[in-house]
This record gives C-alpha cells, sequence and structure tokens, in this order.
C-alpha cells in the first residue's frame, strides 16, 4: 500500500500536465486548420465568381460580334464569317446553363469530344458541386477555349485597319464598334481576374495545412482559362 | 456605384499617387459615382474634418496621424497604428461601399489595413516599380494574407506591372495613370519663362525634388558647361523642393544660368511645361511611369528624356520624344542640342506627342477604371448569389 502511493501520485502529475497540453494542442490544431479553411473557401467562392463573371463576358462580347455581323455594315463575306464565329461561341455559351445534359455540340463534336474529355470530366464535376445555383461557374471546357480563339481571330479577320478606320467614322457604324471594343476590353479584365483566383486557390491548396487537413474536400483542381483575347488592332485606344 | 479610395500618402505633400488619388475621386464623382478617400492626416479625428477638408476634396476622411517613415527609397508620410486601424474599419463600416480601391496595397499604411478589414470587393493599383527586391521578399509572407483579398490587381504601367509578377507572384491589368490632358494643352505660357519664342536664349525645364539623386538634377547640372557653350544665354527652370545642396559646388556661371523657382502649383506647372524650349527629364531611376513627361507632353513642350524603360515606353521609343543614355551628361546635352537646332523634326514629334497623348487622358482612363469595377462587381454578385441557396457549399471543402 505504502509503495503504491507514491507511483499513483507520479501518474497522476504526469497527466495534470500532459492533459492540458494535449488539450491545448489539439485546439491550437483546430484554430489553424479553421483559419486555413476560411481562407481557402473565401477564395473558392471569389474564384467561381470570377468565373462566372467571365462566362457572363464571354457571352457579352459573342453577342456584340453578333450584332456587328447582322448590322449590315460588313461586306457579306465577312459578316458570314463573324456570324458564324460569334454563333459558336454563343453555342457554346448556352451549354453553359445547362448542367444536368450533356449536349454533343453539332460542329467540333468529333475532334473536340477527344481532345475535351479529361477537361469534361473536371467540368461535370464543377457542375454537380454548383447544382442549384442560378448561375453556376461556366463550363469553360477546351471546346470553350477553341471557340473564343477562333471568335477573336474572326473578329481581326473581318476588322482590319483599312476596314476598322472608315467605319469607326460611320456614324450608324461607332456604336457597334464602341459597344464591341467595351467588351473586347471587359473580356480581358474578367479574364485576367479569373485566371488570378483561380492560381491563387491553386496556390493556397499547395499549402502543407491545407494538404495535410484535406481541406480542399472534393473541390476539383481549378483550371485557368486560356484563350486569344487580341482585339483587332487599334479597336481599342 | 459607391466607391472607396484609400490613399497610402497624405495628401499634403505632393506626389504621384497622391495627384492620382484626387483625379480619380473628381473624374469618377464627374461620372456620376459616390466617391470616399481616406488618407493619412490630421489629429482632429474624422468626425471633425469630414466637410472642412481642403475645398474641392469632398468626401475626403482623415485617419489619423502622420508619420514620416524612409519607405521605398523617399521619406513616406505614412499612417498605421491600432487607433488608425480602428478608423479605417469605421470608415469601411460607415461608407457601405460597394468596392473598396486601394492604391499601393504594399506600403505599410491604410492600403494594407484596409485589405485586411474590407468585407466588400476590393480593387489594388500598384504604382511602383521597385528594382530591390529583397526587402519586399522579406515581407511577402506577411503580406498574403491581405492579398488575397485583392479581386483585381491594376499597375499604373508595364514596369509597375513586372514588379508585380516578379515580386509577388500572379498578374496584373495595366490601366495607366492619367492626366487632363485638355488642362495642359490650354495652359498659357508664362512670359518670363519664355525662351526661343520671345526671341531670347533657349529655356529648358526641369521638374522634381531637388535632394532626391534619382530624379538625375546632377546629370542635367553636368551637362551645362556645354548647353550653355551650344546656346549661350540658355536658361534652366528648377521647379521643385529642396534646398539644392548639390547645385552649391557648381561653378558660378553654371549656377547663374539656373533659376531656382522653389515647390511650384499646378497651375504653376502647366505654365511653365507650356513655355519652355524642352522639358528635361534625366532621372536616373525608379520611375514606373512618367506621368510628367505626358503632362509635358500634353503641355506642348518637346520632351528629352533618360532612356529608362517607362520613358522609352511613354516615348514610343523616341518616336514622340528624344532619348539619352541614362546618367550621361554629354548624351543629354546633345540630345537637348539636336531638340532645340531640328525645329522640324522637333515640331514632329510634337504634333505625335500630342495625338498620343490623349490615351492618358483621364476621360479614357476613368472608362477603364469603371470597366475594372464592373467586371470586379458582377464576379462578386455572381458569388452571392451562388451562396444564398444552402447548398452542399463548404462543406464539399
Amino acid at each position: 500500500m505504502a509503495a503504491a502511493g507514491p507511483a499513483a501520485v507520479l501518474v497522476d502529475v504526469r497527466l495534470l500536465v500532459l492533459v492540458p497540453l494535449v488539450v491545448l494542442g489539439l485546439a491550437l490544431a483546430a484554430l489553424l486548420l479553421s483559419t486555413a479553411a476560411r481562407r481557402l473557401d473565401r477564395l473558392h467562392r471569389r474564384a467561381d465568381g470570377a468565373r462566372a463573371a467571365l462566362v457572363e463576358q464571354l457571352v457579352r462580347r459573342a453577342a456584340a460580334a453578333d450584332r456587328l455581323a447582322r448590322s449590315g455594315l460588313l461586306d457579306p463575306a465577312s459578316s458570314v464569317l463573324l456570324a458564324v464565329a460569334a454563333a459558336d461561341a454563343l453555342g457554346e455559351g448556352e451549354e453553359v446553363g445547362d448542367t444536368a445534359t450533356e449536349r454533343p455540340d453539332e460542329e467540333g463534336a468529333h475532334e473536340g469530344a477527344r481532345v475535351g474529355e479529361g477537361r469534361r470530366e473536371v467540368g461535370r464535376d464543377d457542375g454537380r458541386r454548383d447544382a442549384g445555383a442560378a448561375t453556376g461557374p461556366g463550363r469553360l471546357t477546351a471546346e470553350r477555349e477553341r471557340a473564343e480563339s477562333d471568335l477573336s481571330a474572326a473578329l481581326r479577320a473581318a476588322l482590319p485597319p483599312e476596314v476598322l478606320v472608315p467605319l469607326g467614322q460611320d456614324p450608324s457604324a461607332a456604336p457597334l464598334l464602341e459597344d464591341l471594343a467595351a467588351e473586347c476590353r471587359r473580356l480581358r479584365l474578367a479574364r485576367r481576374f479569373s485566371n488570378e483566383a483561380q492560381v491563387q486557390v491553386r496556390r493556397r491548396r499547395r499549402s502543407r495545412l491545407v494538404r495535410w487537413g484535406r481541406l480542399a474536400g472534393r473541390a476539383p483542381e481549378p483550371r485557368t482559362f486560356e484563350v486569344d483575347d487580341e482585339p483587332p488592332p487599334g479597336l481599342l485606344p | 456605384m459607391r466607391i472607396g479610395v484609400v490613399c497610402p500618402y497624405a495628401l499634403d505633400v505632393p506626389g504621384g499617387v497622391q495627384l492620382h488619388v484626387r483625379d480619380q475621386a473628381r473624374e469618377l464623382r464627374r461620372l456620376g459615382h459616390e466617391v470616399g478617400v481616406l488618407a493619412p492626416g490630421g489629429e482632429r479625428g474624422p468626425a471633425a474634418s469630414r466637410d472642412d477638408g481642403e475645398p474641392g476634396e469632398p468626401g475626403l476622411e482623415l485617419a489619423g496621424r502622420v508619420v514620416a517613415v524612409p519607405f521605398n527609397g523617399s521619406v513616406a508620410r505614412l499612417s498605421f497604428g491600432p487607433v488608425t486601424a480602428a478608423r479605417v474599419r469605421r470608415w469601411l463600416a460607415a461608407g457601405r461601399w460597394d468596392l473598396v480601391h486601394v492604391h499601393e496595397p504594399a506600403s505599410p499604411s491604410l492600403g494594407l489595413l484596409a485589405l485586411l478589414a474590407a468585407e466588400v470587393p476590393v480593387v489594388a493599383t500598384f504604382h511602383s516599380a521597385l528594382e530591390r527586391s529583397r526587402a519586399m521578399r522579406a515581407a511577402q509572407p506577411l503580406l498574403r494574407p491581405g492579398f488575397e483579398r485583392i479581386s483585381a490587381r491594376v499597375a499604373v504601367s508595364e514596369d509597375a506591372r513586372r514588379t508585380v509578377v516578379e515580386h509577388l507572384g500572379g498578374d496584373a491589368v495595366v490601366v495607366p495613370n492619367g492626366v487632363r490632358v485638355d488642362d495642359f494643352a490650354g495652359a498659357a505660357p508664362d512670359p518670363r519663362w519664355l525662351g526661343a519664342r520671345a526671341g531670347r536664349p533657349p529655356v529648358l525645364g526641369f521638374l522634381g525634388r531637388l535632394d532626391e539623386p534619382r530624379k538625375g538634377l546632377a546629370v542635367l547640372a553636368a551637362a551645362l558647361p556645354r548647353l550653355r557653350a551650344a546656346h549661350p544665354g540658355l536658361r534652366v527652370l528648377v521647379a521643385g523642393s529642396g534646398d539644392g545642396e548639390a547645385l552649391r559646388r557648381l561653378p558660378a556661371e553654371d549656377a547663374a544660368a539656373l533659376e531656382l523657382l522653389g515647390p511650384v502649383s499646378e497651375e504653376g506647372k502647366r505654365a511653365l511645361l507650356a513655355s519652355v524650349d524642352a522639358y528635361v527629364a534625366p532621372q536616373t531611376g525608379g520611375e514606373s511611369f512618367g506621368i510628367v513627361l505626358v503632362e509635358a507632353m500634353a503641355a506642348g513642350a518637346p520632351v528629352v528624356a533618360s532612356a529608362l524603360p517607362a520613358f522609352r515606353r511613354v516615348l514610343a521609343q523616341g518616336e514622340l520624344g528624344a532619348l539619352f543614355a541614362v546618367g550621361d551628361p554629354d548624351a543629354l546635352a546633345a540630345a537637348v542640342a539636336g531638340a532645340l537646332d531640328d525645329p522640324a523634326a522637333t515640331a514632329a514629334r510634337r504634333a505625335a506627342a500630342a495625338a498620343a497623348v490623349r490615351r492618358y487622358d483621364w476621360a479614357v482612363v476613368a472608362d477603364e477604371l469603371v470597366a475594372v469595377y464592373e467586371t470586379v462587381l458582377r464576379g462578386s454578385r455572381a458569388e452571392a448569389r451562388a451562396s444564398v441557396p444552402p447548398t452542399r457549399r463548404g462543406g464539399a471543402r
């Protein structure tokens, strides 16, 4: 009895030190993790918002290009070229809204499907995550990138300087061109801001705390949207 | 839109960022936006200074005690500390801003405090092109949580943008500093400052703090013997604060060619630029944009500038003004002589410059800023829409 006494006291002393230390450690870990999770969540939400703004802006640019194509101010060949490119971009845009069904696009399906296979997976996952949201982040697939780059190229082809300069002096064309210029400029902004936000999420997700705590969950790795968004030379100041 | 603009430096000291903030607020108001400006200054506290700020500065709020500290190579008048932080939070809450625009967010002042406290989207403008990177790198981990709040980064020039890319990672869109071009184009020359146009020996102009070596007054002073030899009676108007310590060692006849005007007002600057036969920009570094070059071009002054990357860009590689090797007095003298002695070429450059500066007019620049704001707000609206229905969001992360 007398020999057991000090041993029992020893255990108690150890526990007295150990338990608060463990509790403190756990509390600290919880604090760190929740701070990191909040930071990551904020970045995620902003990245989703910026991407939605980018999708909106892509649609607005295509719509402005379409209006110019249908204005009768361009020669017929340029009009057709531009209208087709705008429709291609807008067609991809419609698909953004329907997250439930996968609609194979009329053109480009043969080559696009194979190229974009992996990306489509990402897109679908993305759609599921945001199902129910009024405007889920657009599925900015590889096909979409191609269609938007094609629209930029079509705009440059339809509006070379020798067309753009006289057109700018035509009072009926000026508002259309101003619209288009504004939308082209805003597209570059929206794309820059969105890509920037996606990269920040990716950078944050690589941090040790986020990886160890599995804070990213099953949210897909954000992707930047890589297109040629160079407007026709001389369209912007 | 309700836009809250945060300036890190006290507005009562002239400087590129401060002028930009004033003009920005005025131009955005002209477009019909509500603008408030938060800047260091005043012991009186925000409530008292609300409406008795300077005339023409409505909506200016002073954030508290100004401290002059060396930062980024010059002495900056900043505001920081817990009292200031509380004032920043109050200003953010009371302003109900749709968006906050922070200038120079890396400076240890109001901008950084506003970044961390803002609940609304933040746009940040980077003004400086930093060459010394070590200090910035050291501060980076401290800056990152604040910088993560920035929805849109704006750089005032390609050089400022490169600084962002290299020092902070990520990218920025370029929206240049604005100039009220018509104010400069319509400025009347001051008869005292006219040279060749009044049939007198030519007059050169210099603007910049006298004691700041990177403004390059020493380079201009060293070129004086050659300049005077080529054009006897030539005068150099030097406008800027500082006591010109370095100029006292000049030979008497060189010193006599210099006219120290001291600090000049905005009107004085416009009149000076409208009068001189050439505006000389001998800066040796640390310039990210060169707004004063644009102002000189807008006022019709032929520009002779050192070939810094930022200046080369503004002068379209020499199409809009003459360039000379950085820090080289002989090259400066040769370039000035070229500008003064070849009126036809100089006139052609002036005409090209008058057209080119329109790109920097506030009317254009303010539109670009509004485009940035609208893009950012569209993103934050989409973000808000997405977070209204309580889906599995957050849990999935």
